[in-house]
């Protein structure tokens, strides 16, 4: 007797051509894996119609589990086994294992979680090797990867205490490390990177249900809550000054800051681009953020219209707005290449769980994101305000989402009226 | 926009084994065949043989109910039974059994008139090409088992438009591509029956680029421009919006096209078709010409039998195909393609669930345009009155959503899961009017 799969309703169930008719019947929405859709066909049958059927030669008939008296009706016999193979008694043609039922469709893509996750790390390798062996020296390797096994350390932790299925194994807690650690000056003490991490995976990630239900970004709502340590915060050490990073290394003004008093950096344009500036460990290169995004895109696990209209907002707003009566060419390619804005266009706003999953409402949350930055580095305190752009866009995402499928709805509704 | 909401995947295409392999009819026909009297949701039509009749291939079997074409016994021999038999759509339906005598001795001749090879379908009229095709029991042969005879008759006047159908984006499948390939005079002259039934002066014809041995073969009987017949080639992409419903045009498939011609200039009722045998299970995969109501096992025999486990068998494509577990289910004119799909074929999307990530694939995938997620979420935690309000009755169970969801989520189950519910639900509620009233 084969291994049958758990009776979900008591009795004998007679196998059903798509398991989707019991599940109808007994299906209990607490008990979602109940009815995982792969089941085996159960071989030995109580009921009618028995689609047992017997093999055709009858020598090996006697070996068959008689499993229990399955009338027996007048039929074709399935095709025989190989000739070393002993014939059973299943539906599988004497092959051993039964066939699997499923509802179609019976191929998918190959990509997973792990491997999306996988190239979003691969996306940021650049900017952290350079930030590692140029910018920031060895220790930028060390808070991204003690903000990496952190964020793993502390999911693998909570799955284990909360006995839910082991997610630390999908890459998205190593994900939200590296960004984490992406957004703090390199010379950030260890506590607080496991801070950050603690309050990313424990209470914005894992409190809300873990991967897919957040509705912050990990990673950028851990950042804001180092916020509440604004020392640590603040103290970006200037590039390529290695020796002796710590908080109280000497600090320079970020272009950010600069730009927030609505003057224009000290740094040249090029150096923006290439990353010879102060700033947070894994913002400052924006040509190695750029290519990681690019690498994203061609890969397709990012799409272009978030970075794009977050972008494009900021460029339109800037060159509308110049402040400190700058030229707009200028104010408008410092803003674009200044604080955060590329890291988080890139890889936070177009996080997949908190961000809308609409054409349009992805559009409209790149706008607003991008608004919203404009917005808070002009007016607010703080003089980068692009995260929390995003953490404010992520708490809309939701509403987008149903407001685009309204219209969408409506649309199809008047389209169908019409025809 | 309407890029945006027509969705649509580009699966690998798995038909390197299949594509170039001209069909051919079975080397070991089946002894035995088994014809389905009644379809999906249909009556079961009054069978017009008892059991130890003696029957010729193409004699009629049932006559036409509602929603189900006539049936004709597709080998000739001495029928064995008439009674309920597992079907590969799922569930049983009474069924003709007939023992085959390896002659396959057609009928004298034809219920309908037959027309000379050399007669222009002009000869013809609409009313009359509709009869034929239900005479010989034509179906629409794209899945759903409608009779073409209704299908015609419900087009004619209305249609300003008629296209045909060549196209198969699903993987594995290429049975249409064969047909076109290796007998392009019934297709096109098929296609210009089609067009005198529903007095068009011209047709469309669909078909993708990768089918290329089915277009130069289409190409060599049709003139570069200006012809009645345009061929309109795609790009692979699964499902083809082009073929999607569209108010004011008729749609049919090559196989009934095919068939029809079969039927008025050969006088052949529909009992074979063309079947893609595939998938690493099966030692030899073929394009096979099929008696219908063939049994399934004797299909896997005609490709060689196993060369590895199979571990699922899935009737039709693997898209939206059923998946089987009883070997001695019969073949319809409805079936594309038999799969046998081995671990490896099936890899990905065995694997077990994770949480949906909302990526968004999935509903930029969709081709009706719905967020397959939500629907997924509903169904899962119960909430069966938001189904309806996300218009889940619009979902054609294509796939694509499950397709690209890298968290291998259920989609398309869930979403049947909720169709079943909803109509249950419906079901219910006009019982309790019954009641009432
Ligand atoms: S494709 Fe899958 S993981 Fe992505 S949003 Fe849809 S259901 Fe969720
Ligand atoms: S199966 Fe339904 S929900 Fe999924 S993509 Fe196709 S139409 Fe959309």
């Amino acid at each position: 007797m084969k291994k049958k799969r758990k009776n979900r309703s008591g009795g004998q169930q007679r196998p059903q051509h798509a398991p989707q008719a019991k599940q109808n019947e007994t299906f209990q929405p607490q008990a979602a894996e109940q009815i995982s859709p792969v089941e085996k066909q159960p071989s030995g049958l109580a009921g009618q119609p028995a689609p047992a059927p017997l093999p055709r030669d009858e020598a090996p008939r006697a070996e068959a589990p008689q499993v229990n008296p399955a009338p027996v009706q007048p039929q074709t016999a399935p095709l025989l086994p190989k000739a070393e193979k002993q014939p059973k008694l299943s539906s599988s043609a004497g092959l051993g294992t039964p066939l699997t039922l499923a509802s179609a469709p019976h191929l998918t893509t190959r990509d997973t979680t792990r491997t999306l996750m996988l190239d979003v790390l691969i996306a940021l390798m650049p900017a952290l090797l350079f930030s590692g062996c140029y910018f920031f020296g060895p220790r930028a390797f060390l808070v991204s990867l003690v903000s990496a096994a952190g964020c793993v350390g502390f999911e693998a932790l909570f799955c284990l205490l909360t006995r839910r299925r082991q997610t630390a194994g999908d890459l998205s807690a190593a994900v939200t490390g590296v960004l984490l650690a992406f957004t703090l000056p390199a010379g950030v003490p260890y506590w607080a990177v496991l801070l950050g991490d603690f309050f990313a995976i424990v209470v914005v990630k894992q409190l809300f249900g873990g991967l897919g239900k957040n509705f912050l970004n990990p990673a950028l709502a851990g950042r804001a809550f180092l916020f509440s340590f604004p020392a640590v915060m603040t103290a970006f050490p200037a590039v390529r000054s290695w020796e002796g990073l710590s908080i109280d290394a000497q600090s320079a003004a970020t272009p950010m800051a600069a730009l927030h008093a609505g003057s224009l950096p000290s740094a040249s344009l090029l150096e923006m681009f290439t990353g010879v500036r102060s700033g947070a460990l894994g913002e400052v290169s924006a040509a190695l953020l750029l290519l990681g995004g690019l690498y994203l895109l061609v890969r397709r696990v990012i799409k272009l219209r978030i970075p794009l209209s977050f972008l494009g907002t900021v460029a339109v707003l800037s060159w509308c707005f110049p402040q400190g009566g700058n030229s707009s060419l200028d104010w408008t390619l410092y803003s674009l290449m200044g604080g955060g804005l590329l890291l988080a266009a890139l890889f936070m706003a177009t996080d997949f769980t908190t961000s809308p999953v609409t054409f349009w409402g992805q559009v409209v949350y790149g706008v607003g994101c991008g608004a919203l930055t404009v917005f808070l580095r002009t007016f607010g305190s703080y003089p980068e305000g692009v995260g929390f752009a995003v953490l404010m866009m992520n708490l809309l995402a939701w509403l987008i989402d149903r407001a685009s499928l309204a219209l969408r709805r409506a649309w199809r509704q008047r389209k169908e009226a019409r025809a | 926009m309407f890029s945006i909401f027509s969705g649509g995947i580009r699966p690998a295409q798995r038909k390197k084994a299949t594509g170039q392999l001209p069909f051919r009819p079975m080397e070991q026909p089946p002894a035995q065949v088994v014809l389905p009297l009644a379809g999906a949701g249909t009556a079961s039509a009054v069978p017009l043989v008892v059991p130890g009749d003696r029957v010729r291939a193409g004699q009629k079997l049932a006559d036409a109910v509602p929603g189900q074409a006539a049936v004709h016994a597709s080998v000739s021999g001495t029928v064995a039974a008439v009674e309920p038999r597992q079907q590969i759509r799922g569930g049983a339906a009474l069924s003709a059994v007939i023992d085959s005598d390896g002659t396959n001795t057609p009928v004298a001749s034809p219920a309908w008139r037959r027309v000379d090879k050399d007669a222009s379908p002009a000869s013809l009229r609409p009313g009359e090409l509709a009869d034929i095709a239900a005479q010989a029991g034509l179906t629409a042969m794209d899945g759903t088992g409608r009779p073409l005879s209704q299908l015609l008759r419900d087009a004619m006047g209305k249609a300003d438009a008629l296209l045909i159908d060549g196209t198969e984006s699903e993987p594995y499948v290429t049975s249409r591509r064969r047909l076109m390939a290796d007998r392009p005079e019934a297709v096109l002259g098929g296609v210009r029956l089609l067009m005198q039934a529903l007095s068009l002066p011209r047709a469309t014809l669909a078909l993708e680029g990768s089918q290329y041995d089915a277009v130069a073969a289409l190409r060599s009987y049709l003139p570069l421009r200006g012809g009645d017949i345009e061929l309109r080639l795609l790009r692979s992409r699964y499902p083809q919006p082009l073929t999607f419903h569209q108010e004011g045009r008729a749609l049919f498939t090559v196989c009934s096209a095919a068939a029809l011609w079969d039927a008025v200039y050969r006088g052949q009722a529909l009992t074979h078709r063309i079947i893609t045998v595939a998938g690493s299970a099966v030692a030899r995969p073929a394009n096979l010409l099929v008696p219908i109501g063939t049994p399934v096992s004797d299909l896997i025999r005609e490709a060689g039998g196993w060369k590895e486990e199979p571990v699922r068998l899935v009737a039709g494509g693997p898209m939206t195909g059923k998946a089987q577990f009883d070997l001695t289910a019969p073949v319809t004119g409805e079936t594309r393609a038999l799969l046998a799909l081995s671990a490896a074929d099936l890899y990905p999307s065995i694997r077990p669930e994770s949480p949906c990530l909302r990526c968004g694939r999935c509903v930029e995938v969709c081709p009706a345009g719905l967020a397959p997620l939500f629907l997924h979420l509903y169904v899962r935690s119960g909430q069966w009155e938001a189904l309806e309000r996300e218009q889940i009755s619009a979902c054609t169970e294509c796939g694509a959503c499950a397709y690209v969801c890298p968290a291998h989520l259920r989609l398309v189950h869930s979403i049947r899961v909720g169709k079943r519910r909803l109509s249950g639900a419906a079901g219910r509620r006009e019982a309790d009017h019954e009641e009432e009233a």
